[in-house]
């Protein structure tokens, strides 16, 4: 993590400084970011055909979350969208039927 | 007739800045857990950043007019280290105290405001200059967050 001072200004005059240190966002942000910059590159169809998505679980998550245009990049196991999204994602041959029940929703 | 300082009419001049405070946790004792408290609130919380063993590190200084509200140090992992929070008003140290070791995240010193059952109370100590230092009995990285609120005056 990258940290530095940024000076405090006050009626337009640096009175101060104060310690920043840049966070690494956390998986939910990350994964939302991830999702974010694979939506700009490619079209969901383009990166499902190709499988251009490795088969990581923060990867499948945001596959879910695209599928089920859900904004946040967060999915519910349980949810019966979820259960669709995975078995479209075995259909596409995205997810081997293993690999889509081993995630415990289809 | 009772006597009336001059402050009381001018109105705000010649407030007087804490030399210390009384009562509040002090060194080798073992402090609170406060991260529930502060995320009540919705304090912005910073990492440490790289601090060296038992070293007080400066993470705010302010030399403009304003109001100390709130001032907390905390353990972000379950490391054992002890926790260093020292805040400084107008040039005078006004708490200083590096807490019992232990390995307890959120758990650390709050040398400005009190926890309360649902959140946090503000202090409101008037200062013109500011500064506030935190340090850990560990040389590491981002180990430690603080969170420091205070106003400016205008």
């Amino acid at each position: 993590m990258a940290e530095h001072y940024e000076d405090i200004i006050h009626k337009g005059r640096v009175v101060g400084r104060r310690l920043v240190v840049d966070e690494v966002p956390d998986v939910a942000v990350q994964t939302r970011i991830a999702r974010d910059d694979f939506i700009e590159r490619f079209t969901p169809r383009e990166w499902l055909a190709g499988q251009k998505l490795a088969q990581t679980d923060a990867n499948l998550a945001m596959a879910l979350a695209i599928l089920m245009g859900k904004p946040d990049g967060m999915v519910d196991p349980s949810s019966q969208r979820v259960a669709r999204a995975l078995g479209i994602m075995v259909q596409l041959g995205v997810l081997t039927p293993a690999r889509a029940a081993a995630i415990g929703a289809v | 007739m009772a006597d009336v300082l001059l402050s009381s009419i001018v109105g705000g001049g010649g407030e007087k800045t804490p030399a210390t405070v009384v009562g509040l946790l002090e060194s080798e004792q073992f402090s609170q857990i406060i991260t529930p408290h502060i995320s009540n609130i919705g304090v912005s919380v910073v990492f440490s950043g790289a601090l060296t063993a038992n070293t007080y590190k400066n993470v705010a200084s302010v030399a403009a007019p304003g109001r100390l509200l709130f001032a907390a140090a905390y353990r972000n992992n379950t490391t054992s280290r002890s926790v260093g929070l020292r805040i400084t008003l107008n040039g005078v140290v006004f708490y200083d105290v590096f807490d019992s070791a232990n390995t307890s995240i959120g758990r650390g010193p709050v040398g400005a405001g009190f926890i309360s059952a649902s959140g946090i109370s503000m202090s409101n100590y008037h200062f013109n200059t500011l500064s506030v230092d935190i340090k850990s009995s560990l040389t590491e990285t981002d180990s430690i967050r603080y969170a420091v609120v205070y106003t400016l005056d205008q």
